[in-house]
């Protein structure tokens, strides 16, 4: 039932402890390779602006820099290297240590929080290579992306259905897109986020809102009293939930026993589905699955 | 300036620390570990292992040469920080959420959480700097937290005069370090809206305090009084004061469950963000971390700071020049008056 | 047996409101008329006749009398005098109902009997009323004339001395009306709670507000926003102005009832539903009834099919000299202004006509020098007869120029906004009677004969058509097929056209410049000055985007595209989600896209951008409904004098920007002042608690500086220490997104 890409997280004690939603768990950790000419490439894994998955490969070269110090650091400087670190040689080890993407930080006066952060201009080159992103449907191959395919329902992509009412109040804001299938497909179109604009773009899309059926759980032995917003704020821990459909009956309007929960991100709703199943509810013991594509 | 990621948590980060030089950063997680880093390069030191349950808290002492932690496991340990030895453990009902050693590294604060059966304590050990010598077992002071509300935070004023702590009321009170008799209680934050951190100015003076209800105030130790607010626009869990020459404070907040009702399309608010303490104005923001920040802190010299994030990264940020050389046009004028 | 509900006759219908008893409110409230009196007219100013002629002249009369109404011989009483030789000079009439009664007043009052007689005809109540001794005064005195007041200036916003544009904003339940401040928040000009109750007007030169309510349309205008004009029309839904704001149209779906004794209207405009009025004296002129559009009115359950009303039915000429209506189907008439006479006392007949649309200026025919305005219509083929499209002048009702076209299923006019061009959009379909292409006609006006250029080979339907203002350019939207049981919209090109170069003032033919395809637009707007445009899409859920286009790049020209009048470039693009409504200012600068909760609710508010695509502003406002800016009207300046300010621009716009630095910092004085002081406070209160502290430490016998503090002092005696560190050099770095 869980998803290949949660790691159970080690020793875990009190449940009581947690208090928010891990993001650690999820993502692999750096690999590092030597190269033939003395450098080093690092392969980090990150959660990027639209809330997707993301690497970053970098090309590093070790230098050995010489500093005048307070003596006392000097002294700590010279320390070994203690605990799972003993024994291992000096200078920053890649599975601990990776350097972030650059970043232009100068205060202004009268700074507002719409204006982008600058990139230094060697990221010129990477913005370049994002906007050449093939962008292909998932659904039927076009060149769009998924959430905008015509066929988004009609043809559900692989095997997981999406039922029922779009629950408008969900998951606004931040709404990447879903560039399913990167690198195929020869189209020359460029993402609207991408396209040179004059000015600062605004950018608030809030109309390429994801419901990823990927990430939707089916969630059954629901109590009947049970309402949508209970079920949301249950799930809103493992991330964003873009849609809560509980089923309910017509005329009594109550809980007909089954609900399915949507997630912006898949991973999300692997972590929910597994903790979440066997959670206690009401006088029931909730059931949380994936939710597969109903043979209609 | 490039951010330099250190990655050794699983878990969250719930607080890091500088040393007092600035050169060793500390980091504790939920994941039951304590690291220490060079912030220089943000090389692993080494790691203090020992602990059983979430970290909530860590401190050094002014030499660096003992470090103290406090954890879900009701206990609060002290370790060698050059060698990784525990040195003690201090046995408690409940979970330990703050530890902080006073200015002179003679004392060290413990505070204990209020659960069902317990209330909030707070114990202040006297410590003896030799990292062989073996460590008192019970507290010169014990201040038993009755009728105010939860103690979110607590610190040792200067001159070890007061301790101040913060409440989930929103609420910061001031203890005698003597006696633990309640001085006083100032209501600064919101109503209900926790205090989530409290740090002080390098002559512990002055301190910061930030809180649920989006804002972080400045306060002065001795009167309470609020001496200025910052308003971001997320709950805010972790404030601290840059040592002069400069005059920012930075914030760190964020909500994990998206907000709704905002229409930003980024990916919620995980951004420190950075005030001038005198003009309360907002002057830039600093991206990365992909969850919350839990908690910011800056280097005694100034030169850095870093940050520990919900996702587990601890991101450590050297100041370019231009952050140095910023200035208001008033302080610029002031500066050029003084010459002549 | 009983009456059960099956034998109810469904003629009888249960109209609610007849069943309710209202007679006891109608006799306290009802104003009492002299009873039964008001069905009477007298007739005054009739020869004096003999008893002999009495019969004579009653007869006669009564041919008069009964024209209008019905009436005997016997309800004709005309007293004698009291001799008994001959008659008083008036008489009385009953006619069967009061309507005819006020009918007959209006119809033979000032009418000629014979030669030396005039009859005056009034209703008896009215002579009731206004003659019986003691309500008129004995004495003239002469009417007091009200002392000039001054009205209220009511192009005050022209004077504005940043030049800026404003604009209203309908939100929730209020009305407010701001300055443009491109970048900064709108400054408010007046702000009302209930202003209007469905929405807001400009009137075309700006001059006023209008707004709607369910007793009518008032103005509202000048520095203080005060009401002008009220024009009272019960169940008022839209409202037209004159192109020089002379004239007023109101439209409401219900038929009014007038009243006896409304103050404003009269009879005469019972039961109609179209007033022109005359806003000066915001009087009626004339009204009309709304003409049923052909067809049936009920579907075939019998239930009402409800019909699209063209608005504004009456469209006026460019001059307001003239306003015209169409009958679909069979003519066009044409009504003189000032005083709404039926040109020629009857309508132009075209039978057949589909539309018809007066030019937007004063046309300028080649070799014409007489005073016309030209109107264009549309025939469809009926029966042999071919479609036709013709442009007739008025008053002359010459038909300037027709073309025949072929295969036609729809036809829409475009007239350009300087009349030099009138584009015909023809739906062509095959021969299977499928729409095939369409065609563009286009009516070269200001050319001698009127010559008629075809752009033809248009794949698909075009959706959209729009002229630049001004201009000699045009962009049409063409869309695909909908294809059967697709949710999605078709994809739509947009391709732009501009004349040939050639030599000369003549313009040439028109070429298509360029096509974009694959896009989701529908909409096109143009600034108003032309040159810029923007094309967008509207009203979609899934595409909102807007794309703003340069026709007159300064830029490298593409090599193909040096024979063409235009350098077509794309400036940029923006997206507002959920875009409604898309205006431009009247200056040309700015354009405001907003969503209005009229359509959807998803995300309601404005963006503001300025001509070339950059965002300037935007703000998201809960329940908003419309945007809308004031007009200008057209500029006093002689087209010398403009030219003189376009030369001298450089010398102006260093005026103007000196001006902006100086608002810029004027604002910050106040700021910078307020620094200084919080800046000093600070310092002075450090000042005092380090020495506090130090004094304290001190007493305490402490070290200046705590250990911590220490911690960062390094001794001159210990010197700093070299110390190795290893860094890692970022050589080479990029991202992409995993899936």
């Amino acid at each position: 039932m869980a998803a290949a890409s949660v790691q159970t997280p080690p020793a875990r004690t009190d449940w009581a402890e947690d208090s928010e939603p891990d993001l650690a768990t999820v993502l692999p950790p750096p690999q590092v390779t030597k190269n033939k000419d003395g450098t080093e490439t690092i392969v980090t894994f990150f959660i990027n602006e639209d809330g997707k998955k993301a690497k970053r490969t970098q090309r590093i070269r070790r230098t050995i820099v010489k500093k005048k110090e307070n003596p006392r650091v000097a002294e700590r400087r010279a320390w070994p290297k203690m605990g799972p670190e003993a024994g291992k040689p000096a200078g920053p080890r890649s599975d601990t240590t990776t350097l972030g993407e650059n970043i232009i930080f100068r205060p202004v006066m009268g700074f507002k929080s719409g204006q982008q952060q600058e990139k230094a201009p060697e990221e010129d080159k990477k913005a370049d290579a994002l906007k050449k992103m093939q962008i292909k449907c998932r659904i039927c191959s076009g060149d769009h992306f998924t959430t905008k395919c015509p066929f988004k329902d009609t043809m559900a992509p692989e095997g997981e259905a999406g039922s029922a009412a779009v629950d408008m109040d969900g998951g606004m804001g931040g709404g990447g897109e879903d560039a399913g299938g990167l690198g195929v497909g020869s189209s020359s179109y460029v993402p609207p986020h991408l396209r040179g604009k004059t000015g600062s773009g605004t950018g608030e899309r809030m109309g390429g809102r994801e419901r990823d059926d990927l990430a939707t759980l089916r969630v059954t032995n629901v109590s009947e009293f049970a309402e949508e917003e209970d079920l949301r704020q249950m799930f809103e821990r493992y991330g964003r939930v873009t849609r809560v459909f509980l089923a309910k009956d017509r005329d009594t309007g109550r809980a007909k026993g089954f609900a399915f929960v949507s997630y912006a991100d898949r991973s999300d709703a692997a972590r929910a589905c597994e903790k979440m199943d066997g959670y206690g509810f009401g006088h029931l013991i909730l059931r949380v699955e994936f939710a597969k594509k109903s043979t209609t | 300036m490039r951010p330099i990621l250190l990655q050794g948590h699983e878990r969250a980060l719930t607080q890091v620390k500088f040393s007092k030089e600035g050169d060793l950063i500390f980091s504790v997680s939920k994941d039951h570990l304590v690291c220490a880093w060079y912030s220089a390069n943000g090389e692993r030191f080494g790691a203090y292992k020992g602990h059983q349950g979430a970290l909530w808290t860590v401190d050094v002492d002014p030499s660096t040469t003992l470090l103290a932690t406090g954890a879900a496991d009701s206990t609060m340990r002290l370790w060698e920080v050059r060698t990784g030895k525990l040195l003690k453990t201090w046995d408690y009902p409940t979970a330990v959420k703050r530890v902080e050693f006073s200015e002179d590294g003679k004392q060290l604060l413990a505070l204990t959480e209020k659960r069902t059966g317990h209330l909030s304590n707070i114990y202040v050990y006297d410590i003896n700097p030799d990292p062989e010598a073996s460590q008192t077992e019970e507290p010169s002071l014990r201040i038993t937290v009755d009728e105010l509300p939860r103690v979110t935070v607590a610190g040792i004023s200067c001159l070890s005069k007061y301790i101040v702590t913060g409440h989930e009321d929103g609420s910061i009170s001031q203890w005698d370090a003597k006696t633990g008799e309640l001085i006083h209680t100032a209501f600064s934050h919101d109503e209900n809206q926790l205090v989530s951190d409290l740090q002080w100015s390098a002559d512990r003076t002055y301190f910061i305090t930030s809180s649920k209800d989006k804002t972080a105030k400045l306060h002065d130790t001795s009167s309470l009084e609020v001496l200025k607010t910052y308003v971001a626009d997320t709950p805010l869990n972790s404030a601290a004061i840059t040592p002069e020459p400069t005059q920012y404070v930075i914030l760190g907040g964020g909500q994990a469950a998206m907000d709704v009702t905002t229409t930003s399309a980024r990916q919620g608010k995980f951004e420190a963000r950075f005030y001038h303490k005198v003009f309360e104005e907002e002057i830039g923001r600093v991206r990365g971390h992909f969850g919350p920040l839990n908690y910011v802190a800056v280097s005694p010299t100034g030169h850095c700071y870093c940050s520990g994030g919900e996702d587990g990264y601890v991101r450590v940020h050297h100041f370019d020049p231009p952050y140095f050389d910023f200035k208001f046009e008033v302080e610029r004028e002031r500066e050029q008056g003084l010459r002549f | 047996m009983a009456p059960s509900f099956e034998q109810l006759d469904p003629e009888d219908d249960y109209d609610g409101e007849e069943e309710i008893d209202f007679s006891d409110l109608r006799e306290q409230y009802e104003v009492r008329m002299e009873e039964g009196l008001d069905t009477f007219i007298v007739i005054d100013g009739l020869p004096k006749v003999t008893p002999s002629q009495k019969d004579k002249l009653v007869k006669f009369l009564l041919r008069k009398l009964t024209s209008v109404g019905r009436t005997k011989e016997e309800n004709v009483f005309m007293p004698m005098n009291e001799a008994g030789e001959e008659s008083e000079g008036f008489a009385f009439v009953e006619y069967e109902s009061p309507a005819q009664a006020a009918a007959a007043v209006k119809a033979l009052h000032g009418t000629a009997l014979d030669k030396r007689h005039t009859i005056a005809v009034n209703k008896l109540t009215d002579i009731e009323r206004y003659g019986r001794e003691g309500r008129i005064e004995e004495t003239y005195n002469p009417p007091q004339i009200a002392a000039f007041e001054e009205k209220e200036h009511l192009r005050w916003w022209l004077g504005d001395a940043e030049g800026r544009d404003q604009f209203v904003m309908y939100r929730g339940d209020n009305v407010g009306v701001f300055w443009n401040e491109s970048a900064g928040a709108p400054e408010q000009v007046v702000d009302r709670m209930h202003w209007t109750e469905s929405f807001v007007q400009w009137s075309p030169k700006g001059t006023y507000l209008t707004s709607m309510h369910t007793q009518g349309v008032q103005l509202w205008g000048g520095p203080n926003w005060s009401r002008h004009k009220r024009f009272m029309h019960p169940g008022v839904n839209l409202v037209d102005f004159s192109p020089d704001e002379r004239f007023i149209t109101t439209w409401s779906h219900r038929p009014m009832e007038v009243e006896e004794g409304n103050p404003v209207l009269s009879l005469e405009e019972d039961g109609k539903n179209y007033i022109i009025w005359d806003v000066a004296t915001a009087k009626p002129i004339r009204s009309f009834v709304t003409l049923d559009l052909p067809g049936p009115t009920q579907d075939e359950e019998g239930n009402p099919i409800k019909k699209k009303i063209q608005w504004p039915a009456f469209k006026w000429s460019s001059d307001a000299k003239y306003v015209a209506r169409m009958t679909q189907g069979q003519g066009i008439s044409v009504y003189e202004l000032p005083r709404m006479n039926l040109m020629d006392k009857q309508s132009i007949k075209i039978e057949g006509v589909m539309d018809f649309e007066w030019c937007p200026a004063p046309p300028q025919r080649d070799n014409i020098r007489e005073y016309e305005q030209l109107l264009c219509y549309w025939t469809p083929e009926m029966g042999s007869n071919p479609a036709k499209v013709g442009l007739m002048s008025i008053p002359t009702k010459n038909i300037v120029r027709t073309r025949n076209l072929f295969n036609v299923s729809d036809a829409k006019l475009h007239w350009q906004s300087e009349s030099a061009f009138v584009c015909v959009k023809v739906d062509r379909h095959s021969k299977s009677k499928k729409t095939t292409g369409t065609n563009l006609e286009i009516f070269r006006v200001r050319e001698k004969g009127v010559p008629v250029e075809v752009v033809d080979n248009i794949p698909n339907t075009v959706i959209n058509f729009a002229w630049e203002p001004k201009g000699d350019r045009f962009i049409l939207i063409t869309a695909g097929e909908v294809t059967q049981g697709v949710a999605v919209p078709p994809k739509t090109s947009v391709s732009f056209y501009c004349p040939e170069k050639v030599k000369g003032n003549a313009v040439g033919n028109f070429k298509l410049i360029r096509t974009v395809d694959k896009k989701n637009n529908n909409a096109i707007h143009w600034s108003p000055a032309g040159r810029f445009v923007v094309v967008a899409t509207v009203l979609n859920q899934q595409s909102f985007d807007l794309d703003f286009w340069d026709f007159d790049f300064e830029g490298e020209r593409d090599e193909k595209d040096k024979d063409l009048t235009a350098n077509l470039q794309l400036m940029g693009t923006a997206d507002h989600y959920g875009v409604t409504d898309i205006d431009w200012d009247p200056s040309g600068r700015f354009v405001a896209t907003s969503a209005s909760v009229w359509k959807h609710r998803m995300e309601n508010g404005y963006h503001l951008y300025n001509f070339s695509g950059t965002l300037l502003r935007e703000e998201p406002i809960e329940a908003f409904k419309q945007w809308s800016w004031r007009p200008r009207p057209e500029r006093l300046l002689s087209k010398e004098e403009m030219k003189n300010v376009r030369k001298n621009l450089r010398e102006y716009s260093r005026q103007f920007e000196e001006i902006d630095q100086a608002k810029k910092s004027s604002a910050n004085k106040a700021v910078v002042e307020e620094r200084r002081r919080q800046l000093e406070e600070w310092l002075a209160w450090r000042e005092r608690t380090q020495a506090d502290l130090l004094e304290e430490r001190r007493e305490l016998g402490l070290p200046d500086l705590s250990e911590e503090r220490e911690a960062l002092v390094v001794d001159e005696a210990e010197g700093e220490k070299v110390v190795e560190e290893m860094f890692e050099e970022i050589l080479e770095e990029h991202e992409e997104v995993v899936e």
